[in-house]
């Protein structure tokens, strides 16, 4: 308890008048004011005596046995309260109790009165009873009761700004709240002191302004101050709350951490999407719903509009590198998504059947510059509604991201047709986009209506090209130019009373009128002078002076241009007039007036290669021998472990969509002869001898009555034998030559090879690993480790098999010595080298005579030797067509092949394993 | 200790046996449901009218044993008179550990006495019915050479631990199934008991059928019974791609059935579909994608 100066006698005084005031009501009250009160009287002044006793007269007032009982509580509470509370805040404390009525009955509220409050400040304590009344009962209650208990670790300001803050969380999900409340302080603790303050503000800002996200940023808190600095966390929020103001879903779990945007923005990194860490899913996504197998290919920006492929029956898929388009990572993933569709749509939907070599056709210098445009354009939208009506997700997902498009193209330049495309999509109820957008959209897509019908063709959406192609005549690739955005709104609402609207008829986009040659006459010329003027000075050419129509102008003169061509409707007159503007502004586009300047290069993809690792590993010292002089040259090379870039897995996939055909009859040779060996198996019902324990077993059964097993005996059974092989492959320099007679490099050939390898081997369950090999020098040997013995085909390994490339030179000796440890710890009784390479050893200073490779054919054949000694069988395959000469003196005959033609290694590698390691 | 368990399985197969009521053909069992999908059952029924033993072929879960429970349900017998096991029809689910005589019979000892109880292929061969040996591929190899009497023109089977040789009812048939396409070759039929069946190839079935096929097993109402069958389809374009099964007709059913439940389209397709499909992860979020391409 505060001790307060020792009141003077009026205080004790005071209350005992008080407490005869108390009796004349009610005896009860009267007697426990004495018992209660009295005694701490002293502890109290005037005013608030006189409080309380109001407080339980008021009470007492109210009536009812329940009113009666909470007076007697707040009586009973005053030993230890009275001292606690000024005379306004009982008030307010009572007013507490009854808002908590619904969680906890008032009378238990007033003696449920946390001790720990008695350590606050008054200010504290006057606050912590507002937070609570601004809650909801059941996070008031724990504000009440549990959570003082739980401030005592923290100091007086802080206690005051959480408390504060604590209070503005009553917009927030009442679920949540009373858990946060009562982890509040632990969470804060676990902030660093020096960003407590930080922390309750940016609280306190959540709470006002994305109340749902505030439980959730409160549990998130300790993990943002330790995964980034102060400021990152600030703007991490202020992130937060923008995309919470579009998507409140997105936001919540934005703020608990549990979405990828979130921890990107966290740490600072790109929420763009790379086209790597999606491929897996887009691959058989394309595959699924084309049929075909599809692999991705990176290509330029994103594109709702993607390109067309030169070869489609390559089976190769255009997929922008990377997306950022949008905000989050999920939504460019999504973008991502609907790319893949789009392009699985023009398979299954025949797009480039439409005439033979359809990319070529377009892009033909004497064809109209926009006609590859404009044919993407029609066929999309054709597509578009055809995967629509069978996937109806599809539907969903291509108006969204049409809606998301239009809207990011506030911000960022998109290409004209790519914004009409979008629009053409967007549906009825997506944000309108700029003036003239609208107004090309209004010219140009009703013409695109008929692509929408179940039986449009490939062929309707080039013809429909075609003749869009003509509203652009003779304007340079890529022009995206702006069109007159109020003419053309102008003749969309001025036709709006006749049928269909003004000059957006199916046949007037850009037909050269024939369709509506028959029923037309010519407009009055008067009319068209006005128009063409208008045109111009909309476009900005007018001549000064010149007066141009307003819009009630121009509706004037369509109406006396109506009176002048009896009989016909209106809206005739204003699809003349439409598409003479059409026509008009085509030609005056291709005047090169250019309002908008061409999309820019595509910015490179980013690199998303893992550095070159600094050689800062481990440095292993091998001996080597030395034919020379006999012996071995001890320590005398220095190899490094180096780390492979990866390529997350493309060359991987890419090679087994090549191959796809290997893969499985690989693993079917594979399988049909087993290494074997000899195990005994117990409990048969036949065999070739008795096994005496289930014997014993079934002579005690038949004694007790009960069956006895018929499983008496044992027999010797074959079993797998357990085998492990170490792949060892050159990557010198030299592998960079394109192999004779085959169009790719040798050290493709042979990642191919491991690609088929790797893939079949999985399936069977051998345990094998991968090592490259290179160098430049005695002291800079370099063995690349691309899989482990323990370590699954998972992506990483799969990244760097793609990252396998030519390197130095090809010191075989020291390579094949350190993998040989790396094979000593292997348990497998059956153990093989299987060395790749395309050339003999050779290295800058692989002996003291450059010229001679004897050296080095030396010391190799010692290495083999000692591999052998070490219970590991190897095995050397070479491309080389030399490669008898010189592999004849490093091993035996039957350890080495040359393989002739080497682009059958891919299809000769498993051949020789199986023969190797699973026949022998 | 296995002993016991023996024991405890031996006494619960006799209670099974003993109790198992042997009623006329197709007296209480209706005739299960099962879409042709080509001349499957006119050559069946051809097969059975000359008493030629079935060998079925396809993937799992593509509708080999409702098949054959149809045709047991539904082909005349030549001796209907003579009282047979329900529905016509036994089954055995092979695998490695199945002993000669857990197709033809053992003795028992119950209390003081040693009875001979007939295993479900003596029962077969006994009663007439047809015994359809499912996965036979997992069995041991002296395990199956046992059906290659019943498999000629003798229809015998030596019974050597009773010493009898017992003829096939006329009504037998032996009907054999596996699925080819994973198999490991180790795991194969022989020839010599391969050439003693009539085969039949099953696939999964088209879009249509396949659509009616889930609508009547699930309950589900026509029009989400196609997407499914759409999203079959499309799974099995993944052939080439690491999923070299498809998804089997069954998955499709299972996942109906959750839609039927007020399970929603898409996490029953997740449940059904791609977890229990595939473990790879990108393999199963492309399912997951296709299916909410399907149904939105």
């Amino acid at each position: 308890m505060r001790s307060r100066a020792p009141s003077s006698a009026d205080a004790t005084a005071h209350a005992a008048a008080l407490a005869t005031r108390l009796e004349a009501a009610s005896t009860t009250l009267g007697r426990l004011w004495r018992e209660r009160v009295l005694p701490v009287a002293a502890t109290a002044d005037a005013a608030t005596l006189d409080a309380w006793a109001d407080a339980v007269l008021a009470l007492r007032a109210d009536g009812g046995w329940r009113a009666e009982r909470v007076a007697q509580a707040l009586l009973a509470a005053a030993e230890r309260a009275l001292a606690l509370f000024a005379a306004d805040e009982v008030g307010r404390w009572l007013a507490l109790t009854r808002h908590l009525h619904p969680a906890l009955d008032e009378a238990l509220a007033l003696a449920a009165l946390p001790t720990a409050v008695a350590a606050w400040s008054a200010a504290e304590r006057r606050t912590w009873i507002e937070a609570a009344l601004a809650l909801p009962p059941a996070a008031a209650l724990a504000l009440y009761r549990d959570v003082p208990a739980t401030l005592a670790g923290l100091d007086a300001p802080m206690r005051m700004a959480l408390l504060a803050v604590l209070g503005r969380f009553a917009g927030a999900p009442p679920a949540e709240v009373a858990p946060a409340l009562a982890l509040a302080a632990a969470l804060l603790r676990a902030v660093p002191p020096a960003s407590h303050a930080l922390a309750v503000s940016l609280l306190g800002q959540v709470a006002d302004r994305f109340p749902p996200g505030a439980p959730a940023l409160l549990g998130s808190l300790p993990r943002l101050f330790e995964e980034a600095p102060a400021e990152r966390v600030v703007a991490w929020v202020d992130c937060g709350l923008e995309i919470a103001a579009e998507q409140p879903e997105a936001g919540r779990a934005f703020f608990a951490l549990a979405s990828r945007t979130s921890l990107r923005v966290l740490r600072n990194t790109t929420t763009a999407v790379g086209l790597d860490e999606v491929q897996g899913v887009l691959r058989r996504l394309v595959h699924m719903l084309s049929g075909v197998p599809a692999v991705p290919r990176a290509a330029g920006r994103f594109q709702l509009r993607p390109p067309l492929e030169e070869s489609p029956d390559h089976g190769a898929v255009a997929l922008p590198a990377t997306v950022d388009m949008l905000d989050t990572w999920e939504d460019n993933a999504r973008l991502y998504r609907v790319c893949a569709a789009l392009l699985a749509g023009r398979r299954e939907h025949a797009t480039y059947a439409a005439i033979p070599d359809l990319a070529t056709h377009l892009r033909a210098p004497e064809r109209p510059a926009v006609l590859e445009d404009c044919f993407l354009l029609a066929d999309g939208v054709r597509v578009a509604h055809a995967l629509g009506r069978d996937y109806p997700g599809l539907a969903a997902d291509l108006r969204w991201a049409s809606a998301r498009l239009l809207r990011a193209s506030a911000r960022r330049p998109a290409p004209l047709f790519d914004l009409l495309l979008a629009r053409a999509l967007a549906g009825a109820d997506a944000p309108a986009g700029p003036p003239w957008l609208e107004g090309t959209a209004a010219l140009v897509l009703p013409s695109l209506a008929p692509l929408a019908a179940p039986d449009a063709t490939a062929a309707d959406a080039l013809r429909l090209a075609e003749r869009l192609a003509t509203l652009f005549p003779e304007s340079e690739r890529g022009l995206g130019g702006e069109v007159i955005p109020e003419l053309a709104m102008l003749l969309v609402e001025a036709g709006d009373e006749g049928p269909p609207a003004g000059p957006g008829t199916p046949q007037a986009g850009g037909t050269g009128g024939e369709d509506d040659g028959e029923d037309a006459e010519p407009l009055p010329p008067e009319l068209l002078e006005r128009l063409e003027l208008m045109l111009d000075e909309q476009l900005g050419e007018g001549p000064d002076g010149a007066a141009g129509l307003s819009p009630d102008e121009l509706r004037r003169l369509l109406e006396a241009g109506i009176a002048a061509t009896l009989g016909q409707s209106r809206g005739a007159v204003a699809r003349q007039a439409g598409l003479f503007v059409t026509q008009l502004l085509g030609k005056r586009l291709a005047e090169g007036l250019v309002l908008r300047a061409p999309e820019g290069t595509a910015p490179a993809p980013p690199a998303r290669r893992i550095g070159h690792q600094r050689p800062g590993g481990a440095v292993f010292r091998y001996d080597e021998w030395d034919h020379v002089i006999g012996d071995y040259r001890p320590e005398w090379c220095a190899l490094r472990e180096v780390a492979l870039p990866g390529d997350s897995g493309l060359y991987f996939d890419r090679a087994l969509a090549r191959h796809a055909a290997l893969v499985p009859e690989v693993r079917r040779q594979f399988q049909l002869v087993r290494p074997e060996l000899y195990r005994p198996l117990r409990g048969l019902e036949d065999g070739e001898e008795f096994d005496l324990g289930a014997l014993v077993d079934a002579r005690a059964e038949r004694r007790a009555r009960q069956a006895p097993s018929p499983k008496l005996y044992t027999a010797r059974v074959r079993q797998e034998r357990e085998v492990a092989t170490l792949f060892l492959l050159d990557m010198s320099a030299s592998t960079d030559e394109t192999a004779p007679n085959a169009g790719e490099r040798i050290i493709d050939i042979a990642k191919d090879a491991l690609v088929i390898m790797a893939a079949a081997l999985e399936e069977i369950g051998d345990q094998y690993a991968v090592y490259g090999f290179s160098g430049q020098g005695r002291e800079q040997v370099e063995v690349y480790p691309i899989k482990h013995f323990g370590e699954r085909l998972g992506p990483a390994v799969r990244g760097r098999i793609g990252g396998i490339e030519p390197r130095g030179s090809t010191r075989m000796g020291a390579a094949l010595r350190h993998v040989l440890v790396a094979m000593r710890g292997l348990s497998a009784p059956a153990r093989h080298l299987i060395l790749l390479s395309d050339g003999f050893p050779q290295d800058l200073d692989y002996g003291s005579d450059r010229q001679s490779h004897l050296y080095g054919i030396r010391d190799t054949a010692v290495a083999l030797r000692e591999v052998q000694a070490a219970g590991v069988r190897p095995f050397c395959i070479t491309v080389d067509l030399a490669g008898h000469d010189y592999l004849r003196e490093m091993c035996d005959p039957q350890q080495y092949l040359v393989i002739e033609r080497v682009a059958a290694l891919p299809r000769e590698l498993p051949k020789i394993y199986q023969r190797l390691v699973r026949a022998a | 200790m296995r002993p016991r368990e023996d024991a405890r399985r031996a006494a619960a197969w006799l209670d099974c046996v003993a109790r198992a009521p042997l009623l006329p053909s197709r007296a209480v069992h209706e005739v299960p449901f099962y879409l042709p999908v080509g001349d499957e059952v006119d050559i069946f029924r051809a097969a059975w009218e000359a008493r030629l033993p079935v060998l079925l072929k396809g993937p799992t879960g593509c509708g080999k044993t409702r098949f054959v429970e149809y045709m047991a349900a539904t082909l005349p017998r030549r001796r209907p008179e003579d009282v047979a096991v329900p529905g016509n029809l036994i089954t055995v689910a092979c695998h490695e550990d199945l002993t000669g005589s857990d197709l033809v019979g053992r003795y028992l000892i119950k209390g003081d006495e040693t009875v001979w109880i007939d295993g479900p292929l003596t029962r077969a061969v006994r009663h007439g019915a047809i015994c359809y040996l499912d996965e036979v591929v997992e069995a041991r190899k002296d395990t199956v050479v046992l059906i290659h009497p019943l498999t000629d023109h003798r229809r015998i089977l030596p019974v050597d631990k009773t010493g009898e040789i017992l003829e096939a009812h006329p009504d037998f048939l032996l009907v054999l199934s596996y699925n080819p396409g994973y198999q490991s070759v180790m795991k194969d039929l022989k020839q010599s008991t391969r050439q003693r069946f009539v085969a039949l190839d099953f696939g999964y079935p088209p879009r249509d059928q396949e659509a009616r096929i889930i609508a009547h097993e699930s309950g589900l109402e026509l029009d989400a019974a196609v997407q499914l069958a759409a999203l079959g389809e499309r799974v099995r374009h993944l052939k080439s791609s690491g999923l070299p099964e498809g998804v089997s007709t069954r998955l499709l059913v299972y996942a109906g059935q959750l839609v039927r439940q007020g399970v929603a389209p898409r996490r029953a397709c997740g449940v059904a579909v791609s977890r229990a499909l595939t473990d790879d992860h990108e393999s199963a979020r492309a399912i997951d994608e296709v299916a909410g391409a399907i149904f939105g």
